[in-house]
This record gives structure tokens, C-alpha cells and sequence, in this order.
């Protein structure tokens, strides 16, 4: 594998009925936990025959699929001969791995993905107290970094290794992926969503992590655009066309946006197994309640390999 | 020549790599450690910073048998540590899809012994690892491992053969892992303890410098383990004996479970026996602090060795230990030094520095003016304010805020104390008790970073027995020198060190955000309980000066909480301490001080002197609340605290 | 109301000044670090040290790299699509394909150049830019006085204007009629895709041609006014509004004397822009941010 070959084709909404949306056989979704991800599932559930939800569990790193633990192989039968759309506002990269894997074990061409935006963060601006400041707080729940079956990757003392991090608002996500397994990696380099969802929400993020950039020393900031599966997928390959010569293993830690997430996904699935190690490095945030409001547009992915 | 200004840039142990042999120095409490001679499991405990990963790492192979290590007595032979990095990451893999408790009970055992065996091999080149060391002990080549052919008949014979092949079979590990879906080979699963232990009693059996050798693996990071995991190393810890022992390194707090996978449990004393890290370097720490300094300024310019009075040699010699410990002469000389190259001002001093600074003379102004006014007093505010006593004029304010004492009385107390008659500003200790209050006051509403930080004695408080703290701060101090330093002469500006106290503090606050799994839970917490000594700090009247701890005052800790106030400990942020005073019946007795390296970052004070009760519900509040209510909770925390007196409570701010 | 600083504004201050000195230091922001002291001395009260912090918390800045992300995510997306059939295939990427390729499709590159610009700016500039960062074939890049013959020889038939930010649209409108764009020919497709821009702007220009398609990668609207309620509810400005941050703006810019260069106090056109890119500043962005002269030191580039 030594160059991208998955193709994208994007659209974008600005409401459900605007985006009039083709049927599709299987609608996978995870849970919603605000505005946008109970949209999302409501509507499209109209549009798909089948709605399986999946969650995913990192601690016991189990796939609950309706309710029940399956196996890759039990959705492999299920997505056989279907049209696929994966509702990934609501679902985490494990779950969105999970699909992808099993549609191309099933022979499918191509899937699609939806994501919403948010209109408003609840970690946007926000107005300050008379002794504390809201931007100071990150209101997100637990977290770890956990291996997920197939992308796994044991850091020795002899392996090289470069470290891509998707960031976002929550420095908390990249101050947490040092602490835990100490990374001293020479390469490492961030990549931030520019042009963000909205002009602007950009400055937050990116001063939130300026400091620790600095301190951890990265090699280089890198800059793709928030909400485009395409633009992430694009901005791994040339990183990864970059480096692949220098034999160490390259490492995805996709804590940015989802769109990015999913390129992320894409990406390891489609370099898995090749000549050029890529592992991932992942933290299975529980998404918060309510944590941003309304849909500012609706995204749609078409990705076939 | 090296930049002095960067001798402290690396305070983590990560960042030095396996060998530490020479950059390590021996702590003063280490003859006492017995860790050579253990005969039971060893589990060392401490925060992060205090050391605890380099002192594994220099009892590993690396750095005892480090090639920078020019003779080695025999007897080292008898002792080889063998260090483990738990990695949380991929071992947490090691669990689930589809498979039994009992395969990846397998895997994980299989896991340990390919990363044991290798390291058993790696000593031996560690041992061997130049030609004279090779002519001296040697026989690697001759080794022969036939007997580990029953574990799996495709291993080798030979050194090389054999740990190729648990490099490859680690590796089958991890593909299996990576492939578990399409049915990838899985490994033959060695079992970790019978292999390790066979491999140790082959190498043990012909290679004679090594008969009476015992081998210690250190396991770092222990806490980040699985709970089966923990009990499978619980079980390796409890029925460990020579020639092979389990000792773990922890997070205060990090074992989760006791138990082993079988039916017992493993408890301290009879089955191992803990060194609590922080504990011991609370006599010493100061001395280790200022050797430490030196020794690595020695590391990055050897030129400073002329002006310093370490001797870096001495440092790393463990039979030294005493000497440095026992020798007060030596103490005085290094405490001396350190604290030139790091002055402090004196608490006179300090009024001295305040009172030539006009901002804050005008903000005593109006404090003294406030206090006039709330007592109706039309005496002239520029009376209280006394080129001739700095200390007094300061406090003055302070007291003039307070319902007690009438202007008149403090104003005849002041020229009293001008005139070096029997005053209480001495007598009732005033100035005592209320000046760094003061002067932490004075500063907060401004830009400019209070001195009172400065000074080596007080950067080993801020440290709090904690390397990596006491380095971080030394680093900020060392980075504002300037580039053509003489290093004869070098010592670095108050202001420049209240500087250098504010940024590192501010990054260690931050860092919060990555302590765990609840992490922005504990941040929030810093962020709330500062807020709220802040405010405490800039009451005008000081009536309670340096407040900096807490006890909980009333309510249930419930599991949450209990949960928070552990992983609070856990991480270092909170400091739990026996309650000094008895403050109400029943209640939980502890008190917790917020870790003091945080107090730069708030401009208050690092010193334990006063605490605030605080009722469980505000605490989980401070923990987990939303923005509102955390702010809600500081509000009403310095609410309480006005009863104290009638008068205002000024917040209004500085304009530099 | 007056303009008064709120309770705490000591450590916003302190904290904006912080996080844009990380941001300088790790060129996320490649602005010049004498740059940004020089500017920000000169805010000296609390009060303008708090207008000065504001400023910069709002501050919208596109450095040289993110300028290419902008831009690369819109030839490789949004754009492709605007253009429709006239571009075949089924991904986002084709239109770059065809602008790599030697085969001529019959799409065009047009920069748009201001009346009084050198070429060195805005539109030329980009198309610069983008042509390395994206490997383009200059050969399906033309300028502006060359559409009415490309038109009428139908050599082409669809002209993407490429500019750099659309603010209030009539410099394009002027740019549209000074350079005789024959907007109205038949079976012609014309599309404008500044890499960033104003709602009013892509009103003002449908206003006037309406057959004229816009298309962005960043959109900024009322909003992004400094002076618009949404900003200062945003800030930790405590009693202070927007009215009075605008009075105190106005008499800040008086009592220093500062010399706008016949600029108005918010911008061309009044949009009140807190937004700059590496390589200039739009006028619409307060020239308190990029006016350098005598009078004051500029934190943007002009």
C-alpha cells in the first residue's frame, strides 16, 4: 500500500430535508447524547431499513451489537449485499472500525458516512464567573487509553515510532496520552481542524495546546479542515508518504473531531498489514450529555475502496 | 562548553534513559533501603516525581552493569534488577474479543515471559558488555539452553537463538492480537514464571560469576495493570523466592486488588514489604535538593566543579551515604551555596522590597484609608505609613481592617515600635503572625509576582519532597539567566525566581489535566479550592493569614468522593495529613493541603499554617460541579470566612 | 456605561497575553514576536490593557500554513462540487485532477485583483500559492483581461475567481466591471471562491450578479463583529457592552491621535473584523490591528 486509493464524495446540508438523504438497507447507530445525536438517529432511522445499534467496550474490549456481544463475524453477516450508512456523530471509533472492517470482509464497495455538526459547543465561549473562568474547565468524562484488537501496538525499547495527534478542544486528552504509558517519542506532530466548524472556534484549541506543544516538543503543527473525512485522510496519507521510509511505526491518536476520527479508522484499516507499521492509539471518550446544541449542518460521506 | 541555563531541562526519569548510572545520586536514606539484601517482596510507593522510576532503573542491569561503571566488586554479581514497564496501552489488549479469561490469563503470563526472558539475556550483555568484561566474566557464547526446548521445541540453543526467539514470539503476540478476527497463529504461551525461572537456573548452572545471583524484577506503573493482571503479579509477589522476586513500583493507592488469581491474598509484612518513598525523604530532602543542583550543573559545565562544594564522584558512591549524611560541616557548606545561588529575602527584607515599590504602597493606602474610614477616623493615612519600619507600616493596614484594636491604639503601638519601646508588634507578635499575609495580599492584585516565592529554602518547600517538582522550578529560575553568565559568580534575581515560581507552578497546574482517569475532575478541583484561598489571601484584614489546607468539616464522604479524595492522593495533588488540631468531634481526621507546588500559580501561600473547613458537599462540588456551582461554592467559602470581621471584603483591582 | 474592567480582569488579561505569547512561540500564529509586544505596549491603562486583551481573545488569524488547509480543503471539496456536471466523475478530488492534468476541460483559474493592488496581492497571490501546494498545471491559469476573448472563442466555459477573502463585495463587484467579465454570456459558468468569507460580502455581490456563484472554505458574518453583542457576551466583559466597548474604542483612537490613513474606525464597510492572514489584513479588519505608522504600531500585516 503506498498510496491512498479510498475515494470520497461529500455533500453537505443544511437540514435533514434539504439533504433528502437515499435509502439504505442498514442505518448503524450508536447512543445519542445530545441535540444532534438524537436527531441524527431519529431521522435517519426513516431512511434505512434496519437500525443496529453498537457500542463498543473498551475495558473488555467487546462488541455489543443490539444488545448482544458479537463478534466481527456476526457483522460481516449482516452488512453481506447491503447498503451501508454509518451515523458516526454518535458512534466511537472502535464501533466505526468495526463497521468498516466488516464491510470489506463482506465484499462491499462502498459506505457511507453522516456526521452533524454542532451550532453551538458547550465548550465554545462562555461567560465567566465572578473567581472562576468557564474556558478553564473541561467538563468530559473518564477516559483511557486502550489498545483495540487489531490495532494494537506494544512500545519497546529498540521500536521507532512517530506519533500523529488529531487535536481539539481538550488538552486534557493529550496531557492524559503522555501520562500514561510516559511517550518519549522523538516524532510526533499535532494536526488541528482549520478551517473549523465555525471561524474562530479554532483559537480555543489551539491556545489550550500551545503551551504543551511547545513542552512536549512536537515537531510540526499541522492544519486540516474540521469537517472533512477527505481532508484527514489526505493530510495521514502525506504525513505517512513522508515518513514511510524511515522504518518506524507510524501511530494514529485520533482525539480531534469525528470526521477526522473516521479518516483515522480508514486510514489504519486500509495500511493495515502492509509493509509500513501503523498502529493506533486511542482513548474511548464517553461522550458527554449534552454537550453541544443544535445542527449547524448536516455531512455526508460516500467513501468506496 | 554546554549551556548552564539548561542543566535542569530534563526532571524525568523517561527522558534519561535505562543507564542512569551517572546521573544518578544515591539519596541519603538509600543504605537504609536494604534492597539488595531483601529477602522479601519489595513495593515502592510514591508520587510521581519522587523518584521512583530512576531508583528502579539504577537497580537494573543498565545501570549497575553500565559500561560507564569502570569496576564492578564481584558481590554486585549477586544482586541483578530486571526492570518492567507496565504499558497500559497494549497490555489492556490482553482482554475480550470472543475469547476466555483463561486464554489471555495465558497470554498475558506469555507476555511477561518473553519481556522477562529477554531482559534476563539483556543482563548478561550488560554484565559482558566490553571485551575486558567479557575476559573478566564472558561464557555467553558457550551457553547452552537445550532444557527450554520442553516449553516449545522450536527454541533455540544458543544466546542468540534464544532470545531471537522470544523476540519473535512477542512480536506472534502481538499479530495474533492484531488478527484474533481471521484467525491469526497464535504463539505456544509460555508460562512465565516455570520459563523465567528454568532460563535463570541454565544461566545459573554454567556461568559461575553467577551461582549465587539473584534476580529482581522491578515492575513499574504497577497501578495501570488489569485487576487480573494485578492478581497474577499479586500471586508472582507472594511466592516469589530466590533466585527470582517480585518487587512493584506504585502510585500511592494503586493496587486495587489483594487478591490472587488463586484463593489467598498477599498483605504488607508477611508477604512484602513497602518503602514509601515520600515518607523517607522527608528528613534530608533539603541537602539532596541543593547536592542535586550542583551536581547537575557539574553534569553540564565541569567547569563549575571549581566553585561548588559537591564532589559528583561522592554524589554516586553509595558508601559515601553516611559521610554526607553525618558530616554537619559539608551540610552547612552545600546549604550555604545553594542558597546563595538562590537567595531569599528575609521576611524584613521583604517589607524592605514592598515598601520601594509605589503600586504597592499605593494599594496600602487604601487599605489604610479603608480601614480609617470603616472606624470613622479622620486620622491622616500617611501616619501609618513609616519610612522607618516597613514591616510595621505593612501589617498596620492589615490591622486597621480588623474590629479590634482602634486606629489610635495601633498608631501609638507603631510609633512605640518606631522608637524600639515595648510594642506589639512584638509583644503580640503582629508583625509575626500578619506580615507575608500582607505582603501576599499587596501583590496579588498586580502583575508582578511577590518576591516572598524566592529562595532555595523555599523552593524545597514549594517541592514538597518531589524531584521532579524542585527541578521544575529550578529549570524556570535557570532559564532566565543570561547568556554570558560568569559562573563563579552566578546567582539568579529574586524577582527573576518569583518569576521563574509563577510559570513552573502554572505548568504543574495544567498538568493536572493529565493525572488519570478523572483527571479533569482533579483539575477542576485545584482550580476551585485556589480560587478560593486566593480570594482568602486578599482579604484586606488578614485576620486569617495563609490559609492553605482544608479539613471536612461536616457531612458523609460518600463513595464518590472518597474515590476523588484517593485519586487525589494518588496523583500528588492533595497531601493528606493527619489532623494537627482536633476541630470537631467525629469527623474524618485529616486534613489535606493542596499540593504547594500549585501556589505560585495562585500567589499564595506554600507554608502550612491555617485551614479552612470545608463541608463534603462543597468538596464534591469543587470536584465535579459545573462551572456555576464551583463558583457558587468559592462564594460562599469566603462568605464564612468574613464573619471574622464587620468590615468589606476589598476586591477591587491593581491597575499595573 | 462606562468602560471599567470586571472583577478578575487582571488574570483574563494575563491569560490572553499568555496563551498568544504560546501561539507566537510555537508559530501557530506567525506573527513576529516584536510585533506583538510592540503592539500590545501600547495599550497602557487597565482598561486599555483589557481592550487590548479582548482584541486579541477575538482575534481570527489565518497563518501561511492554515491559509493553505483553507484553501486545499476548498479545491478539493466544496468547490469541486459547485462546479457540477461541467465537472465529471464521483469524487471530491476530480476538479484538482483536471486542473493537474494537460487535458484541457475547459476551466479556468482567474485572480482577482483589486484596483489599486499590485499583483503581488490577494488573488494573484493565492493562485501562487495554491498552484504549489496543490501541484496545479499553470496552463489552465489566466488573468482577468483574458476572459472576454477566452469567452467568446469558447475556449472555456468555467472561470473560477480566486481570491483570498470577500469582505463586503465591492471590490469584487468593481474588479467584475472593470475587467469586463462578459457575466451575462450564455452557457457560461462563473464561479467566485474566495478561501474565506463575509455573508454581507456574498450578498453585496449577488446583489449586483446574481448569476455569479460563491463559494468558500471559512464564512464570517455579523457575528464576527467585534463590536456585536455575540462578541462581548462572549467575554468575560462583566457590565461592559458592546455600545460601551465601541465608545471607549472610538475614544481610545482619538485620544491617542491615532492616525487611521483616512481609514474608518471599523473597517471598510463597517463589519468590525477581527481577522487578519499572514500574508495581509483585509480592510474590513479594524485598523487598529494593521494601521503601522507614527502614531501606532501595527499588530497585523497590511
Amino acid at each position: 500500500m503506498t498510496e491512498p486509493t479510498f475515494k470520497f464524495r461529500t455533500s453537505t446540508y443544511e437540514s435533514f430535508a434539504q439533504a433528502k438523504p437515499h435509502e439504505t438497507d442498514i442505518l448503524f447507530v450508536g447512543v445519542g447524547v445530545d441535540d444532534r445525536g438524537s436527531q441524527a438517529i431519529n431521522e435517519l432511522s426513516s431512511t434505512s431499513g434496519t437500525v443496529v445499534e453498537l457500542l463498543y467496550d473498551p475495558e473488555k474490549n467487546e462488541l455489543v451489537v443490539n444488545g448482544a456481544i458479537q463478534g466481527l463475524r456476526a457483522l460481516v453477516n449482516l452488512v453481506r449485499g447491503k447498503k451501508v450508512r454509518v451515523e458516526s456523530t454518535t458512534l466511537g471509533l472502535a464501533e466505526i472500525i468495526r463497521v468498516i472492517q466488516a464491510s470489506k470482509s463482506a465484499g462491499l464497495q462502498e459506505i457511507e458516512f453522516t456526521y452533524l455538526e454542532p451550532k453551538t459547543y458547550t465548550q465554545g465561549k462562555s461567560p465567566v464567573g465572578t473567581y472562576l473562568n468557564a474556558r478553564d474547565f473541561e467538563l468530559t468524562e473518564n477516559r483511557v487509553f486502550r489498545a483495540i484488537h487489531g490495532f494494537a501496538h506494544q512500545r519497546m525499547a529498540d521500536t521507532k515510532e512517530c506519533y500523529i495527534f488529531f487535536l481539539g478542544y481538550e488538552v486534557s486528552r493529550l496531557l492524559q496520552a503522555f501520562e500514561q504509558p510516559d511517550l518519549q517519542v522523538e516524532e510526533k506532530y499535532a494536526v488541528f481542524g482549520v478551517p473549523p466548524f465555525v471561524s474562530g472556534w479554532e483559537t480555543n484549541a489551539l491556545a489550550n495546546h500551545a503551551a504543551d506543544l511547545k513542552r512536549l516538543d512536537f515537531r510540526a503543527i499541522h492544519y486540516c479542515a474540521a469537517n472533512s473525512v477527505r481532508e484527514a485522510y489526505l493530510k495521514l496519507w502525506a504525513i505517512y508518504s513522508r515518513l514511510r521510509n524511515e522504518h518506524l511505526t507510524l501511530v494514529i491518536s485520533p482525539l480531534g473531531t469525528k470526521p477526522q476520527t473516521v479518516a483515522s479508522a480508514l486510514f489504519l484499516i486500509e495500511t493495515k498489514g502492509g509493509p509500513y507499521p501503523t498502529a493506533l492509539y486511542y482513548d474511548h471518550p464517553q461522550r458527554k450529555q449534552g454537550r453541544s446544541s443544535d445542527v449547524r449542518l448536516w455531512h455526508f460521506y460516500k467513501v468506496n475502496w | 562548553m554546554e549551556d548552564i541555563r539548561l542543566a535542569y531541562a530534563m526532571n524525568r526519569a523517561e527522558e534519561l534513559g535505562r543507564d542512569v548510572w551517572e546521573e544518578f545520586v544515591v539519596p541519603l536514606f538509600f543504605d537504609q533501603l536494604e534492597v539488595r539484601t531483601q529477602r522479601k517482596s519489595l513495593v515502592v510507593v510514591g508520587g510521581r516525581g519522587c523518584g521512583k522510576t530512576t531508583l528502579l532503573r539504577y537497580f537494573s542491569h543498565n545501570s549497575q552493569f553500565s559500561s560507564k561503571r569502570h569496576d564492578i566488586p564481584a558481590s554486585d554479581l549477586d544482586y541483578i534488577g530486571l526492570y518492567l514497564r507496565a504499558d497500559t496501552n497494549f497490555l489492556s489488549s490482553l482482554r475480550g474479543g470472543g475469547l476466555t479469561d483463561e486464554t489471555w490469563h495465558s497470554a498475558f503470563r506469555h507476555s511477561l515471559a518473553c519481556d522477562l526472558g529477554i531482559e534476563v539475556l539483556d543482563s548478561l550483555r550488560s554484565i559482558n558488555c566490553d571485551e575486558s568484561r567479557v575476559r573478566r566474566f564472558g561464557g555467553l557464547k558457550e551457553l547452552q539452553f537445550e532444557a527450554l526446548r520442553n516449553f516449545d521445541p522450536k527454541i533455540g540453543i544458543s544466546y542468540e537463538a534464544v532470545r531471537s526467539y522470544l523476540v519473535g514470539s512477542r512480536d506472534q503476540l502481538l499479530t495474533w492480537i492484531n488478527n484474533l478476527e481471521s484467525g491469526g497463529l497464535k504463539p505456544v504461551f509460555l508460562p512465565a514464571e516455570q520459563f523465567v525461572k528454568r532460563l535463570i537456573q541454565l544461566v545459573r548452572d554454567q556461568l559461575p560469576y553467577l551461582r549465587n545471583s539473584l534476580f529482581a524484577v522491578f515492575i513499574d506503573e504497577y497501578e495501570n495493570l488489569h485487576d487480573y493482571q494485578q492478581r497474577m503479579i499479586n500471586g508472582l509477589i507472594k511466592h516469589g523466592e530466590p533466585p527470582l522476586v517480585f518487587n512493584i513500583a506504585m502510585k500511592r493507592h494503586g493496587m486495587q486488588v489483594r487478591g490472587t488469581l488463586g484463593n489467598e491474598s498477599i498483605q504488607a509484612v508477611s508477604d512484602y514489604r513497602q518503602i514509601d518513598l515520600e515518607e523517607r525523604w522527608e528528613t534530608n530532602f533539603s541537602l539532596f535538593a541543593a547536592e542535586l543542583l550542583f551536581f547537575r550543573l557539574i553534569e553540564k559545565q565541569r567547569e563549575v566543579a571549581a566553585y561548588v562544594p559537591i564532589d559528583p564522584t561522592v554524589l554516586r558512591d553509595i558508601s559515601k551515604v553516611p559521610d554526607r549524611r553525618d558530616n554537619t560541616g559539608y551540610q552547612e557548606r552545600v546549604l550555604g551555596a545553594a542558597r546563595k545561588l538562590l537567595p531569599r529575602l528575609t521576611e524584613a527584607d521583604l517589607a524592605t522590597t514592598a515598601f520601594s515599590n509605589s503600586r504597592i504602597l499605593e494599594r496600602l493606602h487604601k487599605n489604610i484609608q479603608q480601614g480609617l474610614n470603616a472606624w470613622n477616623s479622620n486620622i491622616d493615612p500617611a501616619k501609618f505609613i513609616r519610612r522607618e519600619a516597613p514591616d510595621a507600616s505593612l501589617v498596620s493596614g492589615a490591622l486597621l481592617n480588623r474590629n479590634r484594636e482602634r486606629p489610635e491604639t495601633i498608631l501609638e503601638e507603631l510609633e512605640k515600635y518606631i522608637l524600639k519601646e515595648s510594642n506589639r508588634f512584638d509583644s503580640s507578635e503582629w508583625i509575626k503572625n500578619n506580615l507575608v499575609g500582607v505582603v501576599l495580599q499587596l501583590y496579588a492584585t498586580g502583575q508582578t509576582p511577590c518576591p516572598f516565592f524566592a529562595g532555595f529554602e523555599n523552593f524545597v518547600l514549594m517541592a514538597h519532597e518531589n524531584i521532579r517538582q524542585f527541578l521544575e522550578l529550578v529549570h524556570q529560575a535557570f532559564v532566565r539567566l543570561p547568556a554570558d553568565i560568569d559562573v563563579g559568580t552566578v546567582l539568579i534575581h529574586i524577582e527573576d525566581q518569583a518569576e521563574a515560581v509563577r510559570t513552573a507552578s502554572s505548568s504543574f497546574v495544567r498538568e493536572v489535566r493529565g493525572c488519570g482517569t478523572f483527571a479533569n475532575q482533579l483539575h477542576g478541583m485545584v482550580l476551585t479550592l485556589g480560587a478560593t484561598l486566593k480570594v482568602k489571601h486578599q482579604q484586606v484584614s488578614q485576620s486569617e493569614p495563609e490559609i492553605t489546607h482544608f479539613y471536612i468539616q461536616r457531612g458523609d464522604i460518600d463513595d464518590d468522593l472518597d474515590m476523588y479524595l484517593r485519586e487525589s492522593v494518588k496523583w500528588s495533588v492533595l497531601f493528606e495529613e493527619p489532623e494537627t488540631k482536633k476541630k470537631s468531634m467525629g469527623a474524618k481526621t485529616f486534613e489535606y493541603v493542596l499540593n504547594p507546588v500549585f501556589a505560585g500559580h495562585f500567589q499564595i501561600s506554600f507554608r502550612k499554617k491555617r485551614s479552612l473547613p470545608i463541608s463534603a458537599n462543597d468538596l464534591k462540588i469543587m470536584f465535579t460541579g459545573d462551572v456555576k456551582s464551583r463558583d457558587a461554592v468559592v462564594k460562599a467559602l469566603i462568605g464564612e470566612g468574613r464573619s471574622a470581621s464587620n468590615l468589606e471584603l476589598d476586591l477591587s483591582l491593581g491597575d499595573d | 456605561m462606562p468602560f471599567s474592567p470586571p472583577q478578575g480582569s487582571e488574570s483574563f488579561i494575563q491569560d490572553v497575553q499568555l496563551r498568544t505569547q504560546h501561539l507566537v512561540d510555537t508559530g501557530i500564529w506567525d506573527i513576529p514576536q516584536e510585533r506583538f509586544t510592540g503592539w500590545f505596549q501600547q495599550f497602557i491603562s487597565q482598561e486599555e490593557k483589557f481592550f487590548g486583551a479582548c482584541l486579541l481573545d477575538s482575534l481570527i488569524y489565518r497563518s501561511r500554513e492554515q491559509f493553505l488547509a483553507c484553501a486545499t480543503a476548498l479545491y478539493r471539496g466544496a468547490l469541486r462540487w459547485q462546479c457540477g456536471a461541467q465537472v465529471p466523475g464521483n469524487s471530491d478530488i476530480d476538479l484538482l485532477s483536471f486542473l493537474k492534468s494537460p487535458i484541457d476541460r475547459k476551466i479556468r483559474l482567474i485572480p482577482v485583483i483589486g484596483d489599486d493592488d499590485p499583483p503581488t496581492k490577494s488573488g494573484p497571490l493565492v493562485l501562487r500559492y495554491i498552484k504549489r501546494e496543490l501541484r496545479l498545471d499553470e496552463t489552465w491559469m489566466d488573468w482577468p483581461w483574458k476572459v472576454e476573448r477566452l469567452v467568446s472563442s469558447a475556449a472555456a466555459s468555467v472561470f473560477i475567481f480566486v481570491d483570498d477573502f470577500l469582505g463586503s463585495g465591492e471590490q469584487f463587484n468593481s474588479f467584475v466591471k472593470s475587467q469586463k467579465i462578459p457575466i451575462n454570456a450564455p452557457a457560461t459558468r462563473w464561479i467566485y471562491a474566495p478561501v474565506v468569507a463575509h455573508r454581507r460580502g456574498i450578498a453585496g455581490v449577488q446583489a449586483d450578479f446574481p448569476n455569479i456563484e460563491i463559494v468558500a472554505a471559512e464564512y464570517l458574518d455579523d457575528s464576527h463583529d467585534f463590536f456585536s453583542t455575540a462578541t462581548w457576551d462572549g467575554l468575560p466583559s462583566g457590565s461592559v457592552t458592546a455600545s460601551d466597548a465601541l465608545d471607549f474604542y472610538n475614544e481610545f483612537l482619538s485620544r491617542r491621535g491615532i492616525d487611521l490613513q483616512g481609514n474608518r474606525p471599523l473597517g471598510f464597510n463597517g463589519l468590525g473584523l477581527c481577522f487578519g492572514f499572514s500574508h495581509s489584513t483585509p480592510d474590513n479588519a479594524l485598523p487598529i490591528l494593521w494601521v503601522d505608522n507614527q502614531s501606532w504600531s501595527g499588530l497585523l500585516k497590511r
